[in-house]
């Protein structure tokens, strides 16, 4: 009983104007695509180092796919792209990256190999948090979240800025895929009538990631955070969003250590 | 025509608006400070004084022009010159509509569907009349259900579009009465659903297309239910929930047992949309679905089921806290006699066991594997074949390394189906190979190791045949495998990867020569271009 949005997966025909040309749209060949692009993350996460003289062709047709029209392929590439650091990890680094929370001044863990996945995994996954179907976003944050408590800190400082201004656009629901109302002409969201959208968990997940990766050095983001954060907990919110909250708020309290307990004087009265 | 709005004869009227007609992509692109004076002039053709022939090909023009503009750039031009004319539009097509003329109507429908996107407010400010005009036509069953269908798309996109809009418009009460008088009025069967989405499956319910009527051409039923799905998707669960769930529970206390049946079909429905509230209130909820799995008659029994396996499906893991009272009940409508709750209670089956822990299972386990296999065995059907297929891989999933015991046996009968060759057995060779990828990582990579090697050689020979649907069970497979066996799935890799890389990198959308004569080559760039397919 699922539908695809804007989009028909039945088999579709288009004609121009001149009649001269039909666009055959081969869609059987969307969800064996899709199927395909699982089994390379699958295969990449979980056969180790014998993936890595696969990992360069492999990013390549990921990186292509996260440019497909379609929505469904686009948001199965960004769950397949983390998969990707993980040969380079198991080859370079015997299977683990030992990282200190919040350190970035000691030497970079990191192989040049894994580094330089790394940051080809986040550049396509940070592109992604921009798209404007919300699955796809949500994909894209997991996959963040898995690369950067994979990797660390190192992994994350060089796209840290970036990284986080598009989490807080996305807290802030402001992001394209959030701006629907307005393309189509509808009334603007309102709380009392606002559902739970699933994939702003991984949204809220990958807040907490930033404090686990980053430690004290996110606290000094907290005053911009915690306000769109907490707007999800408002007795208006449906249930969902409000243990959402909740979940997020416990996690950045265990990992930063007490010290959101500073910022209760912001926290407080938009609970 | 402009300059002579006084010339009465509707010849001539009629022939000018055709010659609009033919000319609206020229007006809009090169003529577009004649905008505002047309309208002036579609307003007065539409008007109740104008023959209606004149009428009809005026909202033909109309609607085309509407059409054609409807878009961003113009859209404030439609808001501002042509979202009065709404009314007068809709005055018409309705006459049409009662006239039995559904040239008009269907040109009137898409015009709506059209404008359901745009952001302009021609739609926006006369929402209510909108739908009550595609309730009208949808609700007619004058009309031919194609026609009807598209007044049910005008639905569904106005939920899609605006979704807030068309909650707060105070309709969604008639639209969610009408959708429900149409099952409760059509005899058919309202858990088609699952039948609907395979139609492979036609044949195992005695309905062989008989070549008339078109594959896939819509029912009341379907349509109803496909536009309710939407809404509850769609809507905010706030305008819908409510609606949907008090005339459920009215109906299923009716003393109709066709009532009844558009009561539990339609909860049913909604479940994947507003999931969210119906786990919040699915203690009262599972005691209607309870009562109606019990119902005297047959066709609310086969409605519950689909319901269960809807809920099954959208509401874990909170329904599986009532799985001693569900599975004996899909227990027992695995032996009923018609082929559809057969298959359907398979499918509630491997919904609910998915998510099912070897705790919650294992009281079953064992009449559960017999039973699914025996009905394998013993069915020639393919919808219940497939099915249970499916439901012995959901409960090895839930049995964990319970399953282990059976692995010999369920192998046995899977390795039969996926040595199938036959086309129309594709589906079922393919269904076996995903039970084993399931079984895999139920087992774990030790009890699993002797099955390996065959299982890979099914996945592999499927590639080797033109059948993407096999492809798809193949890669599943791959994904399935190389997680239980780890490094020990790396020797294939060097053959794997290649097939799979150039399956990724294939376009899904090329254009094709429709016409040999006429080689054109410059749109076809053009499209390239426009759809990113290249």
């Amino acid at each position: 009983m699922s539908q695809e949005g804007q989009f028909n997966l039945d088999d579709s025909e288009d004609e121009d104007e001149e009649g001269n040309f039909v666009l055959n749209v081969r869609t059987a060949l969307f969800e064996s695509k899709k199927g395909a692009i699982t089994a390379i993350g699958e295969m990449a996460q979980h056969t180790g180092a014998a993936y890595v003289p696969y990992l360069e062709v492999s990013m390549q047709v990921l990186q292509k796919a996260t440019k497909n029209w379609h929505p469904l392929i686009r948001s199965q590439a960004a769950e397949a792209l983390p998969s990707m650091v993980v040969p380079s990890v198991a080859a370079n680094h015997d299977g683990e990256i030992t990282w200190e929370k919040g350190n970035i001044s000691g030497p970079n863990p990191m192989s040049a190999q894994t580094a330089a996945i790394v940051g080809a995994v986040l550049a396509e996954l940070l592109t992604l948090m921009d798209d404007d179907d919300k699955d796809t976003v949500g994909k894209a944050c997991e996959g963040i979240q898995s690369v950067i408590e994979l990797c660390g800190p190192h992994a994350l400082a060089p796209v840290a800025n970036e990284c986080l201004q598009k989490t807080h656009t996305l807290l802030s629901r402001k992001a394209p895929c959030q701006l629907e109302e307005e393309v189509y002409g509808d009334e603007p969201v309102e709380d009392e009538e606002d559902d739970h959208d699933t994939f702003m968990t991984s949204v809220c997940d990958l807040c907490g990631s930033f404090a686990r990766v980053m430690g004290s050095h996110f606290i000094q983001y907290l005053p911009q955070f915690l306000p769109p954060l907490c707007s999800f907990a408002k007795s208006s919110r449906p249930p969902s969003d409000r243990s959402m909250t909740m979940g997020c708020l416990g996690e950045l309290a265990q990992e930063l250590e007490g010290e959101i307990f500073d910022h209760a004087s912001i926290m407080l009265p938009l609970l | 025509m402009a300059a002579d709005p006084s010339n009465s004869n509707p010849d001539a009227q009629e022939l000018g608006f055709y010659l609009l007609s033919e000319m609206t992509e020229t007006i809009v692109e090169h003529m577009s400070d004649q905008l505002p004076g047309l309208a002036q002039l579609y307003t007065s053709a539409l008007s109740a004084e104008t023959p209606s022939k004149v009428q009809n090909t005026a909202l033909k023009s109309l609607g085309q022009l509407i059409s054609f503009i409807a878009d961003d750039e113009e859209s404030d031009l439609v808001s501002k010159y042509y979202a009065p004319l709404i009314p007068g539009l809709l005055g018409v097509a309705d006459q049409c509509r009662q006239r039995g003329d559904e040239d008009i109507v269907s040109v009137t429908l898409d015009v709506l569907y059209d404008l359901s996107f745009s952001p302009s407010e021609a739609i926006a400010s006369h929402l209510v009349i909108v739908v009550q005009f595609a309730l009208s036509c949808i609700a007619d069953d004058n009309l031919e259900m194609g026609v009807r269908d598209s007044a049910a798309l005008v639905i569904a996109t106005l939920a899609e579009a605006k979704p807030k809009m068309l909650g707060k418009c105070g309709m969604v009460d008639s639209i969610v009465e009408t959708l429900f008088n149409l099952i409760e009025n059509s005899n058919e069967s309202a858990a088609g659903a699952l039948f609907e989405s395979n139609p492979a499956w036609k044949e195992d319910e005695g309905l062989e297309d008989d070549g008339d009527a078109p594959y896939d051409s819509p029912t009341a039923t379907s349509m109803a239910q496909g536009t309710l799905d939407m809404l509850a998707c769609e809507l905010p669960k706030k305008f819908i929930f409510g609606p949907v769930v008090s005339r459920a529970v009215a109906r299923l206390s009716s003393p109709h047992a066709n009532h009844r049946k558009a009561g539990i079909a339609c909860l049913g429905v909604i479940a994947e949309g507003c999931a969210e509230p119906l786990r919040e209130h699915l203690p009262d909820v599972m005691t209607h679905v309870f009562s109606a799995a019990g119902d005297a008659d047959a066709q609310v029994r086969e409605c519950a089921c689909f319901c269960l396996g809807q809920l099954s499906e959208h509401c874990q893991p909170e329904i599986l806290a009532y799985a001693n009272q569900i599975l004996p009940i899909v227990f027992a409508l695995l032996d009923d006699t018609t082929v559809q709750v057969q298959a359907t209670s398979c499918y509630v089956l491997e919904m609910f066991c998915e998510r099912l822990e070897p705790d919650s299972v294992r009281p079953l386990l064992d009449s559960l594997v017999r039973k699914l296999a025996g009905m394998l065995e013993g069915s020639t059907k393919r919808s219940v074949q497939e099915m249970a297929v499916a439901a012995l891989a959901a409960t090895a999933v839930a049995a964990e390394d319970e399953f282990a015991p059976y692995i010999q046996g369920v192998s046995a009968l899977m390795m039969k189906l996926m040595e199938l060759r036959d086309e129309k057995m594709y589906t079922l060779r393919g269904r076996a190979l995903e039970c084993m990828g399931h079984i895999a990582i139920a087992v774990g990579k030790d009890t699993f190791r002797p099955f390996f090697a065959p299982t890979m050689q099914c996945a592999c020979e499927g590639l080797q045949w033109e059948s993407t649907e096999l492809h798809e069970f193949a890669y599943a497979a791959f994904a399935n495998l190389s997680k239980v066996m780890g490094p020990e799935f790396a020797p294939i890799l060097g053959e794997l990867v290649p097939h799979l890389v150039k399956v990724i990198d294939t376009d899904e959308g090329q254009l094709e020569q429709a016409d040999d004569e006429e080689k054109v080559t410059i749109p076809m760039l053009t499209y390239q271009r426009e759809l990113q397919l290249i």
